[in-house]
């Protein structure tokens, strides 16, 4: 069986991105991650878990065009991989599987 | 809207560290997050946030891996370079030996100041406990002076090995003292000492035969050096069975050999060739009451003791045990001995062996110095010739950095060569520096530590001098550079001539200091010591010669060849016996004023040719003058007796004798202390060293008669003699070696900055070729042209010497304020040194500019 070795962090990264489909660079998955979970992320942390992504081969990244807000930086937009598409299914499963193995009563303590 | 640009320095932080391929859009993310936080938190706050998010970033992923400015192609630049520097050496041979030279030579002296200091500092070392081994010493009040002493009592080690768990082992030890050993046929004094059981123990001599701990147990029982076992028992000693043998030492005592141990390192500070059960001396001798201080002791204290806190503790031990008594014992790490052990007036102060040897640690520094800024001078005025190399290489592309890395090359290679030459070159130099300085230290005791810190040595020289002219060099603009007429800039030109100028002070001062330590040798061998040193021979009095001293007395004097002969207690020269315990009727003093004392024979004033004063000296027809006294002018100012002779003195409590003359003050310590208040009194019964005035011209015949009549009375003592003034030259022996290392280092010095005068003058006189050539033509001298082409060197001269005379005054008036008699720095001293600086320059620089002013002109101009 094929093995993804992915942490909590690069689990949420991977679905912000998926979520934000095609809209996805630093700023706004920060902030999307920051809206919905209510954690702060530091630029560093996550700048660092994209790259790793990447590296792993279940991100991959575009510049778009410089835009003025930015100063005439460019934007960095990530989208899934086929790969990191199974990643997060084959955790996501994971996670189901064992819920539902998880006894009733034990929910009920 | 107000100034919303974000703070440069998180973002040049972030370009700094972050990879360059990440670096545009993260650096866009910021400043996206920065804009808005700006709006939503202010501008403060947002600046403070961005700083904080760019730290964040510094971490492993983000982080650029480790570049430095070196190209991809580092070896072949380095092959290029180091080609390129070797060609440029070895096409400007007399640069290049000049540097050469003068880096070998300083780094010889420095590599040789520095095994001195670690031979120095390697000084008891060796012993396993020795941080745990202390000796105890005293400080003793003598008015207002404290004097510290080494001797203790016997009964005080009884009472800290008692009474003071903390002490571990303690040895009691007499003085390094001379003994005649005898075996069958083989007999001589030898240097030894006696000591306590745990000697052996406590201090880790080499022992190869016998048991440590039993060595010196039994009463009677002796160790000796391999050197004294070979030379009384023969080469093959170690075969045979020598422990349990009897040796014969002094005159009648047998002491048993118990063991052999290997010859002492010279790093030793006791020195011996054997050891003696320390019962043998205390034999016969009351020695072990609280009235007595002969020993020597040392203490081996348990792990962690607080050394201070039993320092504390001991201190008052021997008063509370001898009346009126004030001593402060205290604990003094016996690592210190040799180098720090020096205190004046109760406090730990440097002594003259760390003065020096931190005076030449600065010499040597300041030699290294000297040769870095030769090399930093002729590499800045080397500039003009390679301006246009530099412009064309920039033209080219090549960056600042590599341009730097070019010439650095070229000046560590230059520093490698020298390094490698005073490497080599050091142990052939190395007896010449023992034989100035009177070690014996060898390049086996060389560690790779040592090879470390020459290395660095080699490479603060090298950064030393090539950092500035690389960084110099490197930041010629092109089009400068490329312009026909380049003239160096003139900040280097000041930096060189600041440098002359140091350079020239360093030498000045070094002349100085030289000229004035050989000035006070001379002064001190020189001057009247009112007392005649020249052709007294002396030996110690003992034995047989003791109880038969008048007869022997008159044997001696029966040779034509002795002029006369006394005896005396002390060596006249060093009379370090003092006493509390005088007084004369009407004394005015207090209890702290102490007078010196020696005891002699009749004749002392004619031996020692030491002029009367007033009165007469002792008469030997008159018997009642044992109890007469001499006393010098400095005793009869201190009495103030207005007539002295008759006056009645008392001395050691009851000895009561008559002035019967006034000597003139004769220098009867040496020259660091003043002459004081000194009291001869007659007594040839006390006396223990004999002294004999020579005939000028048969001294030969006075030793060979005096050995003759000396074996006729103690054929049992091996004869040995001492010239009185050669005793005297020992006394400055510190200052013998100080003024020949001045002398050697001021001459390597001042040939270090010749060599950097001449290229100097060299390649201004390159440079000026085409000028000189054209004023020839229009008529100038050559006398006109060598002043041209001196004058700036000249002038610097002048600057550099009137710098250095206010400085050397400072230096010097210290060092000769140690001395009570001193030489003057007068006028002509400084007049020497200049004269000496002066030629010098003149003569480095004149024979180049003399070939140039000879030069024909058509020569350099026929090329235009």
């Amino acid at each position: 069986m094929e093995q993804y070795k992915i942490g909590e962090f690069e689990e949420l990264v991977l679905l912000t991105v998926g979520v934000l489909h095609g809209r996805a660079y630093g700023v706004s998955i920060k902030d999307e991650i920051e809206q919905r979970l209510g954690r702060q992320v530091s630029v560093g942390a996550l700048q660092i878990t994209l790259r790793r992504l990447e590296k792993k081969g279940m991100l991959k990244s575009f510049h778009g065009e410089s835009s003025q807000p930015r100063r005439g930086r460019p934007k960095l937009f990530f989208t899934i991989t086929p790969y990191g598409k199974r990643a997060i299914e084959y955790t996501h499963q994971t996670r189901n599987e064992l819920w539902n193995a998880l006894p009733q009563f034990v929910l009920n303590l | 809207m107000g100034d919303t640009s974000p703070p440069k320095f998180p973002l040049k932080l972030l370009r700094w560290f972050c990879k360059p391929d990440y670096h545009s859009d993260i650096e866009g993310d910021l400043l996206e997050l920065f804009d808005r936080r700006v709006e939503a938190v202010g501008m403060k706050k947002a600046k403070w946030l961005l700083l904080k998010d760019v730290l964040l970033l510094f971490r492993p992923g983000i982080i650029r891996s480790i570049q430095l400015g070196f190209p991809k192609n580092m070896t072949t630049m380095l092959k290029h370079n180091l080609r390129l520097s070797w060609r440029l050496l070895n096409k400007q041979r007399t640069y290049t030996a000049i540097n050469i030279f003068g880096l070998t030579l300083s780094m010889i002296i420095a590599m040789f100041v520095m095994l001195w200091v670690q031979n120095e500092k390697s000084y008891d070392q060796f012993h396993k406990n020795i941080n745990n081994i202390y000796k105890v010493l005293g400080h003793y009040s003598f008015g207002e002076e404290i004097i510290t002493g080494t001797s203790v009592t016997y009964p005080l080690a009884e009472v800290l090995q008692e009474n003071y768990s903390e002490v571990d082992k303690l040895v009691l030890t007499s003085n390094e003292t001379t003994r005649v050993l005898q075996h069958e046929e083989i007999k001589a004094r030898e240097n030894g000492l006696f000591a306590g059981a745990e000697f052996f123990e406590i201090f880790s001599w080499d022992l190869l035969k016998g048991n440590k701990s039993e060595v010196l147990l039994e009463p009677s029982t002796v160790v000796l050096s391999t050197t004294l076992a070979e030379k009384y028992f023969g080469a093959e000693w170690s075969a045979k069975e020598i422990i349990g043998q009897t040796i014969q030492i002094g005159e009648v005592e047998n002491y048993r050999i118990t063991g052999v141990f290997a010859d002492l390192p010279n790093n030793s500070s006791l020195q011996f060739d054997f050891v003696l059960s320390i019962d043998g001396y205390l034999r016969n001798r009351n020695y072990t009451d609280w009235n007595n201080s002969s020993f020597q002791l040392y203490l081996l204290l348990k792990n962690q003791v607080d050394a201070a806190g039993l320092s504390a503790a001991i201190k008052n031990i021997q008063n509370q045990h001898i009346q009126g008594f004030t001593s402060k014992l205290f604990l003094h790490p016996y690592k210190d001995i040799h180098l720090r052990s020096n205190f004046e007036n109760g406090v730990l102060t440097i002594s003259r062996e760390e003065y020096y040897i931190r005076g030449f640690s600065i010499v040597a520094l300041l030699i290294i110095f000297i040769s870095s800024i030769n090399f930093t001078n002729l590499a800045i005025a080397r500039s003009m010739q390679r301006a246009k190399e530099i412009g064309i290489r920039k033209i080219v592309g090549a960056k600042r950095i590599a341009l730097a890395g070019q010439f650095l090359s070229e000046y560590i290679l230059l520093v490698v060569l020298a390094f490698i030459l005073s490497v080599v070159l050091l142990p052939f130099l190395l007896p010449f520096f023992n034989s100035l300085i009177e070690k014996q230290i060898a390049l086996t005791d060389f560690s790779y530590k040592n090879f470390l810190a020459f290395a660095g040595i080699g490479l603060a020289t090298a950064l030393l001098a090539g950092v500035y002219p690389a960084l110099f060099l490197s930041s010629i603009k092109i089009m400068r550079g490329l312009k026909s007429f380049f003239r160096t800039d003139k900040r280097a030109i000041l930096l060189r001539n600041g440098l002359v100028v140091f350079q020239l002070i360093i030498s000045t001062l070094l002349i100085l200091g030289s000229i004035t330590v050989y000035r006070q040798l001379k002064y001190i061998q020189s001057k009247d010591l009112g007392l005649d040193r020249e052709q007294v021979l002396f030996i110690r009095l003992e034995g047989a010669l003791r109880n038969n001293y008048e007869a022997f007395k008159n044997e001696i004097l029966k040779s034509p060849s002795i002029k006369s002969a006394t005896s005396t207690s002390q060596n006249p020269l060093n009379i370090s016996s003092t006493t509390h315990s005088f007084s004369w009727p009407g004394i005015d003093r207090t209890p702290d004023d102490y007078i010196h004392v020696i005891t002699v024979d009749h004749d002392f004033l004619n031996v020692m040719d030491i002029e009367l004063h007033a009165g007469r000296n002792f008469e030997k027809d008159r018997v009642s003058d044992t109890l007469k006294y001499l006393i010098n002018e400095r005793l009869l100012k201190y009495s103030g007796f207005k007539d002295p002779i008759g006056q009645q003195i008392t001395i050691w409590k009851g000895s009561v004798g008559e002035v019967v003359g006034v000597v003139k003050d004769f220098h009867m310590l040496d020259f660091y202390s003043a002459i004081k208040p000194t009291l001869i009194r007659l007594q040839p019964e006390e006396t223990r060293w004999f002294f004999m005035r020579t005939e000028k011209k048969s001294l030969q015949e006075a030793i060979n008669h005096v050995e003759t009549v000396y074996k006729d009375f103690n054929p049992n003592s091996p004869f040995e003699y001492r010239f009185l003034d050669e005793s005297f030259n020992n006394t400055y022996r510190n200052e013998q070696v100080v003024s020949r290392l001045a002398l050697c280092f001021t001459i390597f010095a001042l040939i270090i900055s010749c060599l950097g005068l001449i290229g100097l003058v060299t390649l201004a006189g390159e440079q000026r070729l085409k000028e000189v050539s054209l004023r020839k033509i229009l008529g100038a001298s050559p006398a006109k042209i060598m002043i041209l082409l001196s004058r700036d060197l000249v002038r610097l001269v002048f600057i550099a010497f009137s710098l250095a005379v206010p400085f050397s005054i400072l230096l010097l008036r210290e060092w000769l304020n140690q001395f009570s008699y001193r030489v003057n720095l007068d006028f002509a001293v400084f007049a020497l040194a200049g004269a000496c600086l002066f030629l010098m320059t003149l003569f480095s620089i004149s024979w180049y500019t003399f070939r140039v002013a000879k030069t024909n002109p058509v020569q350099s101009l026929r090329l235009e």
